[in-house]
């Protein structure tokens, strides 16, 4: 498991390491926003196969639609909970 | 303690009744309920210590004849302003609704003058003063029920209980450890803040083994960070206002901290809303105090205050994955 502790961190992370299967970020972060780090990874990186999920305080449609559009594959407003949840992140880190 | 038939749907504001005459306690009494004062007193030799501690006051009222002569009053009303200098000091007199006849130094820290038999110069200054602010009840409400929902998530087998919420005006800082966070919206800016004691939170993570080793002041600065962090999405998601209203206000202004007077300014001198929650483990008492605050200090208008109200099928359920 690798952390990153910034949207900024997160992405140089993405580079040096493309065996990454699972992405779980926040939203509101420094230097560089979650949803901004997503945007990159889909473009720049040009990686559409990692699985990104956001763990979040946002819950307005606007900021799901934005993520949806920028290729989150899950959303979750803290605070989080639930074994079944954990399950789903070990099948779509797997 | 003086508090009876406060109204309880309205923030309170503690004031210090430094006013030893029997004549007139019980006007003072009914003033302080009529006008949602919560009125304290303290014992002389006391004063002092008491106000150097990390009570949270609105304003002083004081009398001409607390310490006995003119100007022992006088020497006791400038200290108080030494140690408290942004609390109102009104002055109760015998003769005269004035400052008029006052040593210089005393006249210099009081802000008003009034006379048993007359409380509007009081009633003027309590809501010139502390109530210059008006928090929408919804508002108030809100900031308990986020906060207690967020406070009881974190923290199983703890009861979550809290002060009636008071507007204060000092700017002291409790404890060791806060955070800071800006609350913007439409119709108000400010900043948020969040104080904790270091020893009993650390002893609160440690108890709960919410660390893999025993809890420092790095695990501190986190879980209040997540507090913060998670608080302020409630805050920002129930009660953001109009985003184009929003992007164009730019205005700044610098935050002033002095560590050593533990002193912390915004910048205005708009009193503070301020909220304090006990978290009581409920099977060896120990408690953890927690102060929360909120300045509005770069714009303020209740009269514009709106809640989000959305759709239940267009918001996620907090906590549950939605997969896209």
């Amino acid at each position: 498991m690798e952390t990153a502790v910034d949207g900024k961190d997160g992405l140089a992370k993405m580079k040096s390491s493309p065996g990454i299967k699972l992405v779980i970020s926040d939203v509101n972060m420094p230097n560089m926003d979650g949803l901004t780090m997503v945007e990159k990874i889909r473009g720049e990186l040009v990686n559409t196969t990692v699985n990104i999920i956001m763990l979040t305080t946002e819950s307005s449609p606007a900021m799901k639609e934005r993520g949806k559009a920028a290729g989150v594959k899950g959303w979750i407003v803290k605070p989080f909970k639930g074994d079944a949840v954990l399950e789903t992140f070990r099948k779509l880190a797997s | 303690m003086m508090t009876s038939d406060i109204n309880q749907n309205r923030p309170v504001s503690k004031v210090l009744v430094l006013d030893d005459s029997p004549a007139h306690a019980d006007a003072i009494k009914r003033f302080c309920d009529e006008h949602n004062l919560v009125g304290l007193k303290v014992r002389k030799n006391r004063l002092l210590s008491v106000l150097r501690s990390n009570i949270d006051l609105g304003a002083i009222l004081f009398s001409e004849s607390y310490g006995g002569s003119l100007e022992e009053s006088a020497e006791i009303a400038v200290k108080i302003s030494t140690v408290r200098p942004e609390l109102p000091i009104i002055i109760r007199r015998e003769s005269s609704p004035t400052l008029d006849g006052l040593p210089e130094g005393m006249r210099r820290v009081l802000c008003a003058a009034y006379l048993a038999g007359d409380m509007a110069p009081l009633r003027k200054v309590i809501d010139e003063y502390i109530f210059s602010l008006e928090y929408p009840n919804a508002l108030v409400r809100g900031i308990l029920e986020i906060t207690e929902s967020i406070l009881s998530s974190l923290f199983k087998d703890v009861s979550i209980t809290w002060d009636t919420p008071c507007i204060v005006r000092d700017r002291i800082i409790f404890g060791e450890v806060f955070s800071l966070i800006p609350l913007e919206s439409a119709w108000c800016r400010g900043y948020m803040m969040m104080q904790a004691e270091e020893q009993p939170i650390l002893e609160l993570l440690d108890r709960h083994e919410m660390c893999d080793a025993p809890a420092d002041f790095r695990d501190l600065n986190s879980l209040l960070g997540e507090i913060t962090n998670l608080i302020w999405g409630s805050f920002k998601n129930r009660y953001l206002g109009d985003a184009d209203a929003l992007a164009r206000n730019q205005v700044q202004v610098p935050l002033l901290v002095n560590h050593k007077q533990k002193y912390i300014s915004f910048g205005t001198a708009n009193p503070q809303l301020c909220f304090v929650y006990h978290l009581t483990n409920e099977q060896s008492g120990h408690t953890v105090k927690l102060h929360q605050r909120f300045i509005f200090n770069l714009s303020w208008s209740p009269e514009d205050f709106s809640e989000v109200r959305q759709d239940i099928g267009a918001v996620v359920e907090a906590g549950e994955l939605d997969l896209f």
